[in-house]
């Protein structure tokens, strides 16, 4: 197998320069004005990182976008929250059987929550229409989901009514205090409700008109960074606006009544108390999912639904299972990292797992399982270590009814080692391909001397061999057809040939390795600052990179990237 | 650019409220009224987009079993239901021709062979075949391998366009993956097709379609005026001299939407076939409800037509690697599509040969396929209008990403059914050997589409291939 083109993106090491907090990024006087203005404030920080390890390099401040649409995800959520339909039996289903109608998202970029390509396209804005009439409708024809809703002590008369409703409803659904303008213009709407709906009830009739609009206005539709700054540095942030932001990376949704509070008290404006609010939200059930989704994209669960294999061949294969395989690693990666406080070793080496039944019977696990409930057992260390060892990755994979050592090999490089892999060119034929095993047959055609030598011989193939102990439901095993499995290798991540006997010693490699590292590190960049990281950021991420490898816990590497500059700060 | 027709979006508001448009079960459906309100004569196009070549001549020594026989000459070779039927008929001649399967439509039909690729690719022939099929433009090189995009918008899209309305996207199969390569709005901006046929509808309609025009009329003040407010804060935020270029053009695109949004059709699918959309289970691992949905989503595109929805659609069938495990005529569950049309067994998706009877299982998924195709000119075929039919005054097509299993960009198998008002000549088989942007052009041309001097548009793709249409398909 022959490549056109051949590169390896080789993590490059960059001299740390250790300066500056968060306070750093602007000149003084920046962060005042616009609508969420009086910030952080140009040299106000205290480059402290509070309770963690403390603020590395000065992130810089990138321009990204400032109308990041929200997520099908997010819009679901803040359905959910604003018009609080968790309270109601019949309404709490509502916000996800609408988003579920949504036109999708085109698969643009490594994660999915780039706010640059989100859009809003006419397919998409129907849908919010259809959705914001539905739930403007519903919610306003229950009293109660009504009286839920509509902020306490309003005045009695109908006009203060109405005033109060918008200024408190509209404060949570664009997480912000509206403008005097924007007031007006809603009630202007309000009052107008009456003569189109004409339901006798002219308050709830007022509400739901102007529920349908704030729904579909740009306000709740996209998070917004408008507030303005006079420094010709950076700019940062305003309170509603970290609050927004911090709420939207870390719980997927509006921010909560604390964080309201902090914004307006002006809690949020130096790095420790930004800190201590991203503590707090990881520590809420809500918070965790930010390490399921993030995780959840970078071993692409969402395809595994797509797993098939014959049943013939591998009888543990049954029905529910491959939503067992997303469970594990979920729970997995939420222990590994909020739980155990570990790091990307601990998600590489680890041999603590949850199973249930069905995942007990391919592990092989002893003891007495139900189908419905996970328990967090030790594997056998002999056999598996972290989250490339779990049946999930094994089983995605793989073939119906073998393993397929190149792809497991590519997945590694390009999820795991972030490594550039040219596709390979068309029409390759495996005819003539000699041997017993899989691992034989595909050295024969793709190993030294063949076409395929410069790619596979030294990049891909090693590295999927490893697995070749792991069949292709990702059973343990120790033959291939009748012939005993050769899992060792030998693979140069960087700083010369390492050898391996399986995938235990691969991932200890990996798990050592700095590229395993920045890969990781590079990863949680684009996810929580949803944008693909730029050449300004390089000496910044080498730090990242290096604090990772020394046993950096992967919650301090979150808290780190969501109170730096380039997470509070936004360019000019 | 200027066109024949001006697609009138306004006239769904003027005419066929409430109107019940039955499919299959169709009649003539009477919107009348609305169709004369518009000062010319609209067209209907519907691309269906199929995956991993099929299987003909090209592919080692296979043979070809998918074109009809005979050797077209410079004006082209007739094409009957007879000489269908013959190439169809294994017994009497030994032919053995999956477009035989369209037999029954073979006077409506222009099958164009020789026509291929030109330009850069990406390294991964699907995506490559994908996004070059209905834009003629190159793939990206940021990304891209398997991921990457188109640079330049798509047929459909350039068609929408010029009538104000947005393509019918839909998708058949799971999505994994190099899904939505075939429809753009511009470059690196694809279009994501729905794969869910009573989603399609319900976002053609409405999720409560409105059918008493007294509640009609309170519904569009309604949303007059919260699309007033919504536009006016949208408005304020393009005013600002500080967005990005990317914001700018992202909002914009919203705001647009805004305005777009208010035209709704009033037309409405009968209760029963309501209730047969909303039945439907996504499950596309099952063959059957795949089918079934492919066939679902085909009334929809007539439905769409007929109700002036809008006068362009596209159907994916499949991701870029279709992996459908298609149920064989004798019931047998074919491996994964993906690995038949390599001829490859499980060890490695590549052109190993190794597959028992892989030629002859890609050779029956090209009947199937064919098969659906035939519902849908059925179909059109059978929803009439003032003007003739569906495929009177419209056409439908169906392709392939590639050539064949072994991703050939060339001889791309292309069938044209439909005058669409004595536009495509039919009846025969042309071989004009000429690259894909010519063809595209053709279909812009079919919409009474224009350039400003009003001849025919011959600039369509990428703009380093030669421009041009293809006359000898042109009636």
């Amino acid at each position: 197998m022959k490549y056109k083109v051949w590169s390896l993106l080789i993590a490059s090491l960059f001299a740390a320069s250790c300066t500056g907090g968060i306070g750093d990024g602007g000149s003084p006087g920046d962060g005042e004005g616009g609508i969420g203005g009086g910030g952080l404030g140009g040299n106000g920080g205290n480059g402290n990182g509070g309770s963690g390890p403390g603020p590395i390099g000065a992130a810089p401040v990138v321009p990204t976008t400032r109308l990041a649409r929200l997520s099908h995800s997010a819009w679901e959520k803040t359905a959910r929250d604003l018009l609080k339909l968790s309270s109601s039996t019949s309404l709490a289903p509502l916000a996800a059987q609408l988003a579920g109608t949504f036109t999708g998202d085109a698969s643009l970029g490594r994660f999915d929550n780039n706010g640059s390509f989100l859009q809003v396209t006419i397919g998409l804005r129907g849908d919010y229409q259809r959705a914001a009439e539905s739930l403007a409708q519903r919610v306003t024809a229950d009293p109660a989901a009504l009286a839920r809703i509509v902020p306490a002590g309003l005045p009695a008369d109908a006009a203060g009514k109405a005033r109060g409703f918008i200024e408190g409803f509209g404060r949570l659904a664009y997480r912000r205090p509206l403008t005097n303008g924007e007031i007006t213009r809603y009630l202007a709407l309000f009052n107008k409700a009456p003569q189109v709906l004409g339901s006798g009830d002219a308050f709830a009739d007022g509400v739901r008109v102007t529920l349908e609009a704030f729904l579909q206005s740009p306000h709740f539709l996209y998070r917004t960074e408008l507030a303005t700054g006079t420094g010709k540095g950076s700019i940062a942030l305003g309170p509603y606006e970290v609050a927004a932001k911090l709420s939207y990376t870390l719980a997927d949704t509006m921010p909560d009544s604390t964080l309201m509070t902090a914004a307006q008290m002006g809690q949020l404006d130096t790095r420790d108390k930004v800190r201590a609010q991203a503590e707090r939200l990881l520590a809420t059930a809500q918070g965790g999912t930010v390490v399921d989704d993030f995780h959840g994209q970078l071993l692409h669960t969402s395809s595994w639904d797509l797993i098939d294999k014959k049943v013939s061949v591998y009888p543990e294969f049954v029905s529910g299972i491959v939503g067992d395989m997303k469970k594990e690693a979920m729970m997995f990666t939420r222990d590994v990292v909020l739980t155990r406080k570990g790091g990307l070793k601990e998600l590489l080496l680890s041999p603590t797992t949850f199973v249930n039944k069905r995942l007990a019977a391919v592990y092989k696990v002893p003891g007495t399982f139900t189908d419905t409930t996970f328990q967090k057992v030790d594997l056998d260390p002999a056999q598996r270590a972290g989250v490339l060892t779990q049946i999930g990755y094994l089983s995605y994979n793989a073939y119906p009814d073998d393993v397929d050592s190149i792809h497991r090999g590519v997945f590694v490089h390009r999820n795991i080692l972030c490594t550039t892999l040219p596709p390979p060119i068309d029409n390759v034929s495996l005819a003539g391909a000699r041997g017993t095993t899989e691992r034989e047959r595909i050295t024969s055609v793709t190993g030294p001397g063949t076409c395929g030598s410069g790619c596979h011989s030294t990049i891909i193939n090693p590295v999927g061999f490893a697995f070749q102990r792991y069949d292709g439901l990702g059973r343990h095993r120790t033959t291939d057809r009748g012939k005993s499995v050769d899992s060792s290798g030998m693979y140069d991540f960087g700083d010369g040939p390492k050898a391996f006997n399986d995938a235990l010693d691969f991932s200890r490699l990996v798990s050592e390795s700095r590229t395993a590292h920045d890969c990781y590190a590079r990863g949680w960049m684009e996810y929580l600052h949803a944008r693909i990281p730029q050449a300004e950021d390089e000496t910044y991420l080498a730090q990242l990179t290096e604090r990772s490898r020394r046993s950096g816990a992967i919650h301090e590497m979150i808290l780190e990237l969501v109170t730096n500059d380039a997470f509070l700060k936004r360019a000019p | 650019m200027n066109h024949k027709t001006r697609f009138n979006r306004r006239r769904f508001l003027r005419g066929a409220g409430g109107v019940a448009i039955g499919l299959p079960l169709l009649e003539t459906f009477d919107t009348r009224p609305a169709w004369s309100a518009v000062a010319g004569q609209p067209v209907y196009g519907v691309f269906v987009v199929t995956m991993n070549g099929v299987q003909q001549a090209g592919f080692g020594s296979e043979p070809d079993r998918f074109w009809p026989r005979g050797t077209p000459t410079t004006a082209g070779l007739p094409l009957t239901r007879a000489s269908l039927m013959a190439d169809n008929d294994v017994a009497t001649s030994g032919a053995d021709r999956a477009i035989g399967e369209l037999a029954d439509h073979a006077d409506r039909l222009l099958v164009v062979k020789g026509i291929k690729y030109a330009g850069t690719a990406s390294g991964c022939s699907h995506s490559t075949g994908s996004n070059k099929c209905l834009t003629a433009h190159n793939p990206s090189t940021d990304p891209t391998g398997g991921r990457s995009l188109a640079m330049g918008e798509s047929v459909d899209n350039r068609i929408g366009r010029e009538f104000m309305r947005e393509p019918l996207a839909l998708y058949v199969g799971a999505k994994a993956g190099m899904s939505d390569n075939l429809s753009y709005r511009a470059a690196k901006n694809p279009r994501v097709g729905e794969n869910n046929p009573w989603l399609a509808y319900t976002k053609m309609v409405g999720m409560n379609p409105v059918n008493d025009p007294l509640a009609a009329q309170k519904l569009a003040t309604k949303r007059m005026s919260v699309n007033d407010l919504v536009r006016e804060e949208m408005k304020e935020l393009l005013g600002r001299p500080d967005l990005s270029t990317n914001d700018r053009q992202r909002l914009q695109l919203h705001f647009d939407t805004v305005r777009d949004i208010e035209v709704k059709i009033t037309t409405t699918l009968p209760p029963e076939q309501i209730t047969a959309l909303m039945s439907v289970n996504t499950t596309f691992r099952n063959n059957d409800q795949r089918l079934k949905i492919e066939r679902l989503h085909m009334d929809l595109v007539c439905f769409a037509f007929a109700s002036g929805y809008t006068p362009v659609a596209y159907i994916q069938v499949g991701d870029g690697i279709d992996q459908m495990r298609y149920t064989m005529p004798d019931g047998t569950i074919a491996p994964s599509f993906h690995l038949v049309s390599h001829r490859a067994s499980s060890n490695g998706a590549v052109s190993d040969g190794t597959m028992p009877d892989a030629v002859n299982q890609h050779h029956k998924i090209d009947r199937i396929r064919l098969g659906q195709f035939k519902y849908l000119l059925d179909r059109m075929a059978a929803t009439t209008t003032p003007d003739g039919n569906l495929l009177d005054i419209g056409f439908a097509t169906w392709t392939n990403q590639v050539g064949t299993g072994n991703h050939a960009t060339s001889n791309l198998p292309w069938i044209i059914a439909g005058g669409a008002r004595n536009f495509f000549k039919k009846g025969f088989v042309a071989t004009p050997n000429t690259v894909n942007n010519k063809l595209l052009n053709v279909f812009i041309n079919a919409f009474g589409i224009r350039k400003t001097d009003n001849s025919l548009v011959d600039d369509f793709g990428e703009p380093t291939l030669s421009k041009g249409v293809i006359p000898q398909l042109m009636g």
